[in-house]
């Protein structure tokens, strides 16, 4: 099976259903690709052979001869699949600076959401998508150093744990995939990007505003000045790929920090974070 | 020997100020380093020509408009500045190897 994920073009053999039927249903809509083109990445998802793997059903990731990762339960081959891209793609796509954020677009500008783990990055990001923004990337904000734009890489949105009961309670009429309870980060379904994400993935812009978000359920829900400096430590910090970038990587940052406005967003619910980020695009305070 | 600290990269630096604080690349570490105006004073001076821990204390006195009741713990300051920038690569105490430059072509 070949398909494109953004700039990616990944060539998977796979004949495991627990992987396939979930892949049509999360990247539904997406473009047909021709069959002549040079691929990025090639895996294969395969079931363990064996003994072993009759006896304890397990899939196994590999791409280019190489195998990251132990064998997984087979009924969690998607979220196996998906973390081997992420992989992947954090091996391999120097050509961009990689930040490790969020990224939505509307009107032409670009929210940068930069948090770690249990900020609530993913569930926001989902959320925005179902409210008018245009999904770039859950994961990997993808910088061209040398334009200064974000690439989309529109992939389903994967939640944890309580999250996603939260998020199917916020928008009940979202497509969201199997929950794959027990898996290494606990119990994980993903969310699909959205046909227009998907359909635009050529379409590139720059970042407008980087926000970065933390639930806090006795937060009021406000954006809070951010100061500048510790913006660019913590946004070159947490780049996938920033001491390998050199001096493009230390200038990419400093263009971002210089362009967009630069905020803290503790937010109680995902209604009022959402309303907070339209009126932030809409009608923008001086930072 | 007195010590006879020089900058020698200053010219492959990249730095950038946010928030009165200097953000400072060494493309020979490939680490980006936060520095204080005090440290960026000393090493804009090394720049400009080598010279020994009296000259840097005098001369940093001067452009911070210190007053003869703090010059020792000015002094002190200064030393442990140099020391840390020593430490970290940013100047040198004399014996740098220029050879070790990496191309800016690869950086």
């Amino acid at each position: 099976m070949l398909f494109r994920t953004g700039p990616f073009l990944t060539r998977l053999e796979s004949s495991l259903p627990q992987l396939t039927d979930t892949l049509d249903l999360l990247y539904g809509g997406r473009p047909l690709e021709p069959n002549d083109q040079l691929i990025d990445f090639h895996i294969q998802v395969r079931r363990r052979p064996g003994l072993r793997g009759r006896l304890r059903p397990q899939a196994v990731f590999s791409t280019d001869m190489d195998t990251p990762f132990y064998p997984f339960p087979l009924d969690q081959a998607y979220p196996l699949f998906e973390w081997g891209l992420n992989y992947c793609i954090a091996m391999q796509s120097h050509q961009y600076l990689m930040l490790h954020s969020a990224v939505l677009e509307k009107n032409g500008k670009v929210l940068l959401l930069p948090a770690p783990p249990g900020s609530g990055k993913s569930t926001l990001c989902a959320a925005l998508s179902y409210r008018g923004w245009r999904l770039l990337s859950d994961e990997f904000g993808l910088l061209r150093p040398d334009s200064g734009e974000i690439e989309p890489l529109p992939r389903p949105i994967p939640l944890k744990n309580r999250s996603i009961d939260v998020f199917k309670a916020f928008e009940p009429a979202a497509i969201v995939g199997p929950t794959y309870p027990g898996t290494r980060k606990g119990d994980v379904a993903h969310v699909h990007p959205g046909k227009e994400a998907l359909r635009r993935w050529r379409e590139a812009a720059r970042p407008a505003w980087v926000v970065f978000p933390q639930f806090d359920p006795d937060a009021t829900t406000r954006l809070h000045d951010f100061a500048k400096g510790r913006a660019f430590l913590k946004l070159s910090g947490n780049a996938f790929n920033y001491p390998l970038q050199g001096r493009r990587g230390f200038h990419a940052v400093n263009r971002i920090i210089r362009e967009c406005s630069t905020w803290y967003l503790p937010f109680r619910t995902l209604d009022e974070a959402v309303g907070v980020l339209d009126e932030l695009a809409t009608n923008p305070p001086n930072a | 020997m007195a010590t006879h600290w020089h900058a020698p990269l200053i010219e492959h630096f990249s730095r950038t100020c946010w928030n009165d604080e200097y953000f400072l690349f060494n493309p020979a570490s490939g680490y980006t380093h936060v520095l204080n105006q005090l440290s960026i004073d000393i090493i804009d001076l090394l720049g400009e020509s080598p010279c020994g821990t009296p000259d840097i204390l005098s001369h940093m006195i001067e452009t911070w408009r210190v007053e003869a009741d703090e010059r020792t713990g000015f002094a002190q300051r200064i030393e442990e500045h140099l020391h840390q920038l020593n430490y970290l690569g940013l100047i040198s105490d004399g014996t740098f190897d220029d050879t070790l430059l990496i191309p800016d072509s690869l950086t």
